[in-house]
């Protein structure tokens, strides 16, 4: 037989039809474009909120790879609550956890006062005030915008010594260096040795920039003059084993507190993932529902379009004789139907997605939402319409294109 | 040309089978002009849509142009009606969202070798209807769609031109130009077997056939009648 190509000529009149037919294409292809828009906007909200707090928990926790231990039960899981009168957790806690728990390499503690005194300058205000072991920056991956971070001699000589945040470089020391410079601290005279480099804002939106750091012993001894601590933050070796390296700790940390049920936990044990899994959920319900209003749009989409190219392959049964009687093949006959429904999903998909991509990047840039376009959900909710109208637009051109043609032509007596 | 022996078609299913052709036999030679006749639900569309490889005989053999038409595929009809033979519908069958030039190329888009646009305004010449190329078929005139089936008809140069009841929708004035058309064509060489219950329309032919209850019931050419005509 003929070599010729039916798609062409079928690309060509479904155009037309779907040019000189307005109202149908646009009933056909709206429901479609809904469906695209809404799973883009969705997922682009969904999308952003998660990065947002993945990225602000980053800027918090520093490094992914760490379990936090904390004191104070479950009910008071959530975020560290430092300063709290909590008192459940000391140094002795954490040297038995590196002792035991072969997947902690090492572990940081730390101290922490919130609205601590800071004066220099003539200047004064609060900040948080961190007593923090000399590992405290490596594990968190800390880096400096000026100077170094403080020793483990500095610490075992309960040196005063700080490492300070960029809020509080800018706001005590203006454009001039801060190193080797004095500043008055809950109390106590430091010398700065260090300024670290912008955080940013935690997961509540507070920045994290407005601290100073001074060695966990000095604190200890000098300026808190206690020994609990309100964080430890343990460094895995295997980050994948959390779950389990979690499970020894709250294990050993019971039998050294003697908790036994009822008895709850007077410490708690965070891992990253979770916290994020626990912050990303936030209005999640609602995403979900959204999510499936795109779905059902696009499944209500494709039965629209099986229904119209139905009833078009029934209304059109002339034309369908005509085109027979002047040649056309039973494939010349359904790949034009069924061009009509995938061109209209085509167009869909793309407007769809043009106007999520758009109305998300507008959103983004004037309401400062935290939404990002999710490329692989937009794609395949574009590649997924295509699919409905492909299924949607097949059965109605297969029926189209096994009317007869003696048949089709005595419609219209 | 042309040649039907012991055609049988009946429609419905095996049980309880209809018989719309019952036992024709014909013989059309090149350049014939043709006039069907018989009375409504006689069999002359079932006869004509069998003539232009619509439909297939039940029974019995079809030859056009020394090649047996009854036993080729669905593809193999498709391409002998794109080729060798042009319809003219009652109702014109215009493609409603094409243009009447679109309309006229519409063989094309199934063609191998499909035909320029100067081609389709040569036949839209030939139907006096150049002027209208660019209109839709609602914004023309019952007897200027005709023209245009014509014109489609036409485009893919046919051995055979095949009208059922060309002026049944159209009023007697509109109808007799049409006819013109068709006798100009004839006059020029072309095939054409009409199919009409208007005994004027069929006098327009050399040849009338009466189909009576699916059977020829007369044949008779009027050569010396037609030239007396003219
Ligand atoms: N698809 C069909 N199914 C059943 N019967 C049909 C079909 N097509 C035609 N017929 C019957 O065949 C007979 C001949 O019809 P037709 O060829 O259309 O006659 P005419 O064109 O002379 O009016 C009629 O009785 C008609 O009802
Ligand atoms: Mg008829």
């Amino acid at each position: 037989m003929s070599a010729r190509s039916v798609w062409p000529g079928a690309c060509r009149t479904a155009l037309r039809t779907i040019r000189r037919t307005k109202g149908r294409s646009l009933a056909m292809g709206l429901t479609l474009a809904i469906g695209v828009l809404a799973i883009t906007l969705t997922i682009a909200t969904g999308e952003g909120a998660r990065r947002g707090v993945e990225k602000s928990f980053r800027s918090m926790l520093g490094a992914f790879d760490v379990l936090l231990v904390q004191p104070g039960g479950p009910a008071m899981r959530g975020m560290a609550r430092p300063g709290s009168s909590v008192t459940t957790l000391n140094p002795g806690d954490v040297a038995a956890i590196l002792a035991t728990v072969p997947n902690v390499r090492e572990a940081s503690m730390a101290q922490t006062g919130f609205d601590a005194g800071v004066e220099m300058n003539g200047k004064s205000g609060t900040t948080s005030l961190f007593g923090v072991t000399a590992n405290w920056f490596a594990i968190r991956g800390d880096s400096f915008q000026a100077g170094a971070p403080f020793t483990s001699a500095d610490e075992s000589a309960m040196a005063r010594v700080a490492v300070i945040g960029s809020d509080v470089a800018r706001t005590y020391f203006g454009d001039a260096s801060p190193i080797g410079q004095h500043l008055r601290v809950g109390g106590t005279d430091v010398i700065v040795v260090g300024v670290l480099a912008p955080n940013g804002a935690g997961p509540g939106g507070a920045s994290l920039d407005n601290i100073v750091d001074v060695p966990f012993e000095t604190t200890r001894r000098r300026i808190f003059n206690r020994d609990n601590i309100e964080l430890a933050t343990l460094k895995l070796a295997n980050a994948a084993q959390w779950a389990e390296t979690e499970a020894s700790v709250n294990s050993l940390l019971r039998e050294r507190h003697a908790i036994r049920p009822p008895t709850l936990d007077d410490f708690h044990v965070t891992s990253p993932e979770a916290l994020i899994a626990r912050y990303a959920k936030v209005d999640s319900t609602l995403r979900t529902a959204f999510f499936w209003v795109g779905f059902l749009a696009l499944a209500i989409g494709g039965v629209i379009v099986a229904n119209l190219m139905f009833t078009a392959a029934t209304a059109r049964r002339q034309e369908i004789g005509t085109r027979r009687a002047v040649g056309a093949t039973q494939r010349d006959i359904l790949a034009q139907f069924w061009m009509e429904a995938i061109i209209v999903a085509l167009l869909a998909a793309t407007v769809g997605a043009g106007i999520g991509v758009a109305l998300t990047r507008a959103g983004a840039s004037m309401m400062r939402m935290a939404i990002e376009i999710s490329w692989p959900v937009t794609l395949g909710a574009s590649a997924g319409t295509l699919a409905i109208g492909v299924i949607a637009g097949y059965f109605p051109a297969r029926k189209a294109a096994a009317e007869s043609p003696s048949a089709a032509l005595r419609t219209s007596e | 040309m042309i040649s039907l022996e012991h055609v049988k078609k009946s429609y419905g299913g095996r049980e309880r089978p209809v018989a719309a052709l019952s036992d024709v036999s014909l013989e059309l030679g090149k350049g014939e002009f043709v006039a069907i006749v018989g009375a409504s639900g006689s069999g002359k569309t079932t006869l004509l849509q069998i003539l232009g490889a619509l439909d297939l005989p039940s029974e019995g053999s079809y030859v056009l142009n020394g090649q047996r038409v009854d036993g080729l595929d669905d593809d193999e009809l498709s391409a002998l009606r794109n080729r060798t033979i042009g319809f003219v519908f009652q109702s014109f069958n215009l493609l409603p969202r094409a243009s009447a030039l679109e309309n006229v190329l519409t063989p094309g888009l199934y063609s191998d070798t499909p035909p320029t646009r100067a081609d389709a305004e040569l036949v839209m010449r030939q139907v006096g209807m150049l002027h209208r190329s660019s209109h839709m078929p609602s914004e023309m005139s019952g007897g200027e769609q005709q023209r245009i089936a014509i014109a489609r008809a036409l485009v893919m140069r046919p051995q055979l031109l095949l009208a059922d009841e060309p002026t049944g929708n159209l009023d007697a004035a509109t109808g007799d130009q049409i006819m013109n058309v068709l006798s100009e064509l004839h006059r020029s060489g072309l095939t054409i077997v009409l199919v009409t219950h208007d005994p004027v329309v069929a006098s327009r032919a050399e040849r009338t056939i009466t189909i009576r209850d699916g059977r020829i019931a007369s044949d008779e050419r009027r050569l010396a009648r037609q030239e007396a005509v003219q």
